[in-house]
């Protein structure tokens, strides 16, 4: 049989594909004037905000947090900040996910860039929550009358994803990845595929676990211990 | 990346704009290619004149010495996602890219021109990712790496999904022909 990789590259040339248009006139023009940008000024406050932070909890962090801050940095796109309380972190504004609304596992999917990953340990969710374009997927789940829940983020283009947490991130390993276990409630800052910055703070008032897959960062919020929460992690299906 | 492509992206970073319609008149075929693919549809050169005007601006973020091309699909790849906005929207279009030319000869072989069409068919029926993947490897003849960086995947993705989806494609091709 026919290499099927050569098959494929034959193919390409039997696809009917339009003839390229012709943008240089058109890019030179625009490249030519000025962009009036109002995303670039704030974009770079952001920045600036950012690394504020992370000089603010480098600076204010325990030696042993200070050790790992190095190793955290460098994590899933996720930055993980310490602070003796919340009151230590830089302004973070309180705003909601933009555009959330409430929908289904279907619908989710067919709106969002990444693929859905849902835990099979918990099961099809009671509600499914999109928000910011679909560039944020929540899960939500009430257990015995306890509530979990999971945030799964884009994470497309390096986003940060900021934390502010008052105790010790847990390094936890799960499937040859590492995942991060989060004791107490924390803000959450990531970028979006545009570049802006945004914040989500702590649903849920309970230990957290984080970690990335395939390009998506998640997190998963629950009175649950971290035994469970790995497994729960463990149990994710596209 | 080639030497001239270093250059001009240089000089384009220095703010040369004839530098930088070297890089545009280079790669608008395979930026065009990519987005048409990837179910840019009607608005595939929209995506590309827009990537484009955008890669220019990103240039200061650009590191030194990385391959440009890549770089630049990544930029198309998301304009795509910005310009169409819903994946099933994006799927249909995608799919409907995947067509054959009419045979060039007056009589094609048979079975060549067939299987052809049932490798094109399972190429569609791919969940959209695999598809992708295969896509910017064989249709763009992009490398696991460049593929990587284009579709913001991991490498060792791209490997993964590559294999599944060619032995899908592989066992789709042998059913038919065994059927034939």
């Amino acid at each position: 049989m026919p290499d099927i990789e050569r098959e494929l590259r034959e193919l390409a040339t039997t696809v009917v594909v339009p003839e390229p248009p012709d943008v240089r006139a058109a890019v030179r023009a625009r490249i030519e004037t000025p962009s009036p940008s109002p995303v670039r000024p704030v974009r770079l406050r952001w920045v600036a905000a950012v690394i504020a932070a992370l000089v603010a909890a480098t600076l204010i962090a325990s030696p042993q947090a200070r050790a790992a801050v190095a190793h955290v940095f460098r994590f899933a796109g996720v930055d993980v900040q310490w602070g003796s309380n919340a009151d230590d972190a830089p302004v973070v504004p309180e705003s909601p996910l933009p555009g959330a609304e409430p929908t289904d596992l279907t619908a989710a999917q067919a709106q969002a860039e990444f693929e859905i990953s849902v835990p099979t340990r918990l099961g099809d969710p009671d509600r499914v929550i999109v928000a910011d374009d679909a560039r944020v997927v929540s899960l939500l789940y009430s257990r015995s009358g306890r509530p979990i829940r999971l945030d799964e983020f884009d994470g497309r283009l390096e986003p940060i994803f900021l934390k502010t947490v008052d105790a010790m991130a847990v390094p936890t390993p799960l499937e040859g990845d590492l995942a991060w276990w989060l004791p107490g409630p924390h803000t959450v800052r990531y970028v979006d595929r545009d570049g802006v910055v945004r914040d989500e703070t702590a649903r849920l008032a309970a230990s957290t676990l984080i970690w990335e897959s395939d390009g998506v960062s998640f997190r998963l919020e629950g009175n649950i211990d971290r035994a469970e929460a790995i497994r729960i992690a463990e149990s994710l299906q596209h | 990346m080639t030497t001239e492509d270093a250059e001009a992206v240089q000089r384009a970073q220095d703010g040369d704009p004839d530098a930088y319609e070297i890089l545009v008149a280079r790669y608008t075929a395979p930026a065009h290619r990519l987005a048409y693919f990837l179910g840019a549809g009607g608005d595939a050169d929209d995506v590309v004149q827009e990537a484009f005007v955008k890669a220019y601006r990103a240039l200061p973020r650009y590191r030194a010495g990385a391959p440009f091309l890549p770089w630049l699909l990544r930029i198309v790849a998301n304009e795509t996602k910005n310009a169409v906005r819903g994946r099933k929207r994006r799927e249909r279009l995608a799919t409907r890219a995947l067509d054959l030319r009419p045979a060039d000869e007056p009589y094609p072989q048979v079975a060549e021109a067939e299987r052809r069409r049932v490798l094109l068919e399972s190429l569609r029926s791919l969940a959209g990712k695999d598809r992708e993947i295969l896509v910017c490897r064989y249709f763009l003849d992009l490398t696991e790496a460049e593929t990587a960086t284009t579709l913001s995947l991991p490498v060792g993705t791209v490997k993964s999904r590559t294999s599944r989806a060619l032995a899908r494609l592989r066992a789709r091709l042998d059913v038919e022909v065994l059927d034939a």
